[in-house]
């Protein structure tokens, strides 16, 4: 630390040794570098800003269709590759007429470089917009002329407009391309599929279920269908037996009975038989719906016994007369000519049919039966293949319904945006003609110039010291000659040495301070006058 | 007709017509020499002798103003940079192992002109003289200059140039004692161009040689023109014992230093002094 001070110290005290050079050599650098602050031309910036929403335009279109990629980089990117395309700046030349200025090939050139260089376009982070910063973007451009600059940004917001709403509407419009494309494919599936049902349905004709009812639940029909035929075969049967019964009674009562005891005991039989046929019935319909061991079929299977045991007492006591059948056989011809009888044999007769019709449809049901058995391992294959068939179709219907109903939506908002573009493109701030220049900050560069200046005056005076060295300290000797330093002399100063030396010294702050104060005339100069209240305000704000 | 005329009048009317036209003619118009009555007076009594030792009264306080060394100084960082410059030189002019015979001719001399040879020269001298076992002879060879000579006021008086070439034949009688007791002079006298060639005479050797084996206890120093400018002071390198080399700070550049310091020849028995120091650091250490 010390060291360092003491070298610090020696290198100030060269410096110092040297100062009229130095002072010289500032003298200079600040008049050329004033005077070239001051001959630099004035730099004008015009900027425009513009609301660009590039959301809008392309989301509701792919939204839920394809990832939301990033719109935002891609647009900015967009627009610079766009503005600065080199037909782009030809034509912002010739708009402004800056093309007239450049006669050969070669300025033309560098004017298009030049354009180039000077053209910036960014994204705008204003906080304070309440549509969000993020699509706010500045064209701006700085030239020596306010005016030209203006027509260039003017130029390059116009071709901005009309390229970049170009893509954006052929976006769209791919966009709805994309859709048409998806629709026609769906279309074409769905119209497969309708076709793939069809086909199968034909193979399988017959096989397929009616609506509603699948293969077992019409195979429990047929099999419930059967046993009703049963039934009714069985009760036709039993009434042929009664009927046969009471032909046979009848014929024999011709032989010994008279015929109005015909009437009677037929009659009281009928009444018993009814009853049992209807007690069989109601067991028939228990047992088709219960388990023989339901008590409802238990009761009624044992009132059926007892009825049935009452008829056989009953027959036996008709049956006492051992010579019954030969009198059925043997019935008078009166007997058989009687209503009844003839009545009795048709309602036989009718019997009989019916029996022989319900045999057959029995035979029928059967066979229906057995043929759906056979059957049993296929149909459900069948059955869910045309399910799959069915789901198949269904869902590719529901997204092509999706799809038709975004185009639409797509194609209203597409008319939306040609009704009014004010939804994406929006001029915030037109550029307009600055009366400020915005570089060079001549208050800045003067400034800078003279630090320059006086460092280069210091650096100057370390340099020529570095170059033609002398000596400052006895240890610099002893370095340099080996040679043993006996000591050193201070300087000795006599009083008009002094008072020159002081005065050399007056002379030399005065002219650094005539330096300093042609800086501040200059600052004036610049303007400082009428900034400098508001930055003073700015600090006291701060 | 100034006082010292009349001075010198009386003191060629003591001495011999020879050295007394000499006088006339080198001193005429000047007025440096102060020549005190009193030794007048002595010289007048001794002068048939041809041995008289004059005395100059120094003006101590003028050389004081002037930046010198005097007895009565109050510049006392000056004394002590000066102390410490001699205690070197004295230790290597009769420090010596052998014993043989004193290194007791320094010659003062630097690269290039101004850089303070006669300053140096005399405030060495003026400090050897505050030594109490030393006495000191200051010879002043430069004769171009002669700074030593204006500034102690003897210029013009007879000196080394009127010695070497034979017009003084009396060695006695260039040495002027000074108001300083153990101090005294040799002027460096007339100019002349042919300083070289008299520095390489014998007469000059066997003055060095007289000079440094009279006394024991007497340093000589010799002040000396720039060993860049004048050849003279080459000569007399070889003649000296010690050479005291002054480099001034902040002016003199390295490369000159390096060409005077060729120009000697030789690497033994010399001794730098940074003269002119301005840089703080090279007083602070002084306890003053």
């Amino acid at each position: 630390m010390r060291e360092a001070l003491e070298q610090l110290n020696s290198q100030l005290w060269i410096i110092l040794h040297h100062r009229w050079l130095a002072l010289i050599c500032a003298f200079v650098i600040c008049a050329a570098g004033w005077a070239v602050v001051n001959i630099l031309p004035d730099q004008y910036r015009v900027e425009a800003k513009f609301f660009f929403d590039t959301k809008t335009v392309l989301k509701p279109l792919l939204e839920g269709l394809a990832v939301d990629s990033s719109v935002k980089e891609e647009s900015i990117s967009l627009i610079k590759r766009t503005l600065t395309s080199r037909p782009n700046l030809v034509k912002v030349a010739q708009d402004t007429e800056l093309d007239l200025t450049a006669t050969t090939p070669k300025e033309t050139e560098a004017l298009l470089k030049r354009l180039e260089n000077s053209i910036s376009i960014s994204a705008v982070s204003d906080s304070g917009n309440k549509r969000g910063g993020d699509d706010i973007y500045s064209i701006s451009y700085v030239s020596t002329d306010p005016v030209i600059a203006k027509k260039v940004v003017d130029s390059l917001l116009n071709i901005f407009v009309e390229s970049l709403l170009g893509i954006t509407r052929k976006d769209s419009d791919k966009a709805e391309a994309f859709l048409d494309e998806k629709i026609r494919e769906y279309r074409q599936k769905l119209e497969e599929a309708e076709n793939n049902i069809k086909v199968f349905k034909q193979n399988n004709a017959g096989l397929l279920p009616e609506e509603g009812s699948s293969f077992y639940s019409r195979l429990y029909a047929a099999e419930a269908k059967l046993d009703e035929a049963m039934l009714r075969l069985r009760e036709e049967r039993n009434k042929n037996a009664s009927l046969q019964e009471q032909l046979t009674a009848l014929e024999n009562q011709s032989d010994d009975a008279p015929a109005e005891l015909m009437v009677g005991p037929p009659r009281e039989k009928t009444q018993l038989e009814k009853r049992i046929e209807a007690m069989k019935l109601k067991l028939d319909e228990l047992e088709l719906q219960y388990t023989d061991r339901h008590p409802d079929v238990i009761t009624t299977r044992k009132a059926l016994e007892e009825l049935m045991a009452q008829q056989e007492a009953e027959a036996a006591a008709q049956t006492d007369d051992p010579d019954a059948d030969s009198r059925m056989e043997s019935a008078s011809p009166s007997i058989r000519d009687s209503n009844f009888y003839q009545e009795l044999k048709i309602m036989l007769s009718s019997s009989n049919s019916e029996i022989a019709a319900i045999t057959a449809r029995i035979d029928d049901y059967r066979n229906r039966i057995e043929e759906m058995k056979a059957l049993v391992n296929v149909m459900p294959e069948v059955e869910a293949k045309m399910k799959s068939l069915v789901r198949n179709y269904e869902i590719l219907k529901e997204t092509y319904d999706n799809l038709v109903q975004r185009r639409a939506s797509a194609q209203i908002s597409r008319e939306a945006e040609q009704t009014g573009s004010e939804f994406q493109f929006n001029i915030i701030e037109p550029p307009r003609v600055p009366l400020e220049p915005v570089s060079p900050n001549r208050l800045l560069l003067a400034s800078l110039v003279l630090l320059a200046g006086v460092f280069g005056g210091a650096a100057l005076a370390w340099v020529y010291e570095q170059l033609k060295p002398t000596y400052y300290q006895q240890q610099e000797i002893e370095e340099d000659f080996e040679l043993p330093v006996y000591g050193g002399v201070s300087m000795f100063w006599s009083p008009q040495e002094i008072s020159r030396r002081k005065a050399g010294i007056s002379i030399f702050i005065l002219l650094y301070l005539v330096l300093f104060s042609a800086w501040g005339l200059l600052l004036f100069h610049y303007g400082l006058g009428e900034k400098l209240p508001d930055q003073v305000m700015e600090l006291l704000g701060l | 007709m100034s006082i010292i005329e009349k001075a010198l009048d009386k003191l060629g009317s003591a001495s011999e017509a020879e050295k007394d036209q000499k006088a006339r003619e080198n001193k005429a118009g000047r007025e440096a020499v102060q020549t005190e009555k009193e030794d007048s007076h002595r010289q007048e009594n001794v002068g048939t002798t041809a041995k008289t030792s004059r005395t100059i009264e120094l003006d101590l306080k003028g050389l004081g103003k002037l930046g010198y060394l005097t007895p009565d100084t109050d510049n006392k960082v000056l004394f002590e940079q000066y102390r410490r410059i001699k205690l070197p030189v004295l230790k290597s002019a009769f420090e010596h192992e052998s014993g043989k015979e004193n290194k007791n001719i320094v010659m003062v001399t630097s690269s290039v002109a101004a850089e303070g040879k006669s300053f140096t020269s005399m405030n060495l001298a003026m400090s050897i003289a505050y030594e109490y076992n030393y006495t000191v002879l200051l010879i002043d060879a430069d004769v171009t200059k002669q700074m030593s000579s204006k500034v102690m006021g003897v210029e013009g008086a007879n000196g080394l140039i009127e010695y070497l070439t034979g017009k003084e034949e009396y060695l006695e009688n260039l040495i002027l004692r000074t108001n300083i007791p153990k101090l005294s002079l040799i002027p460096s006298g007339s100019h002349s161009d042919m300083v070289t060639e008299l520095y390489s005479s014998n007469r000059m050797n066997r003055l060095i040689e007289e000079l440094s084996t009279r006394y024991n206890d007497r340093l000589i120093i010799i002040d000396t023109p720039p060993v860049l400018e004048d050849s003279s002071a080459k000569v007399l390198t070889h003649l000296a014992d010690q050479i005291v080399y002054i480099i001034e700070a902040e002016k003199t550049p390295r490369h000159v230093v390096e060409n005077g310091l060729r120009m000697l020849n030789r690497k033994d028995s010399i001794g730098i002094v940074l003269n002119k120091s301005n840089l703080r650091h090279n007083r602070s250490y002084y306890y003053v």
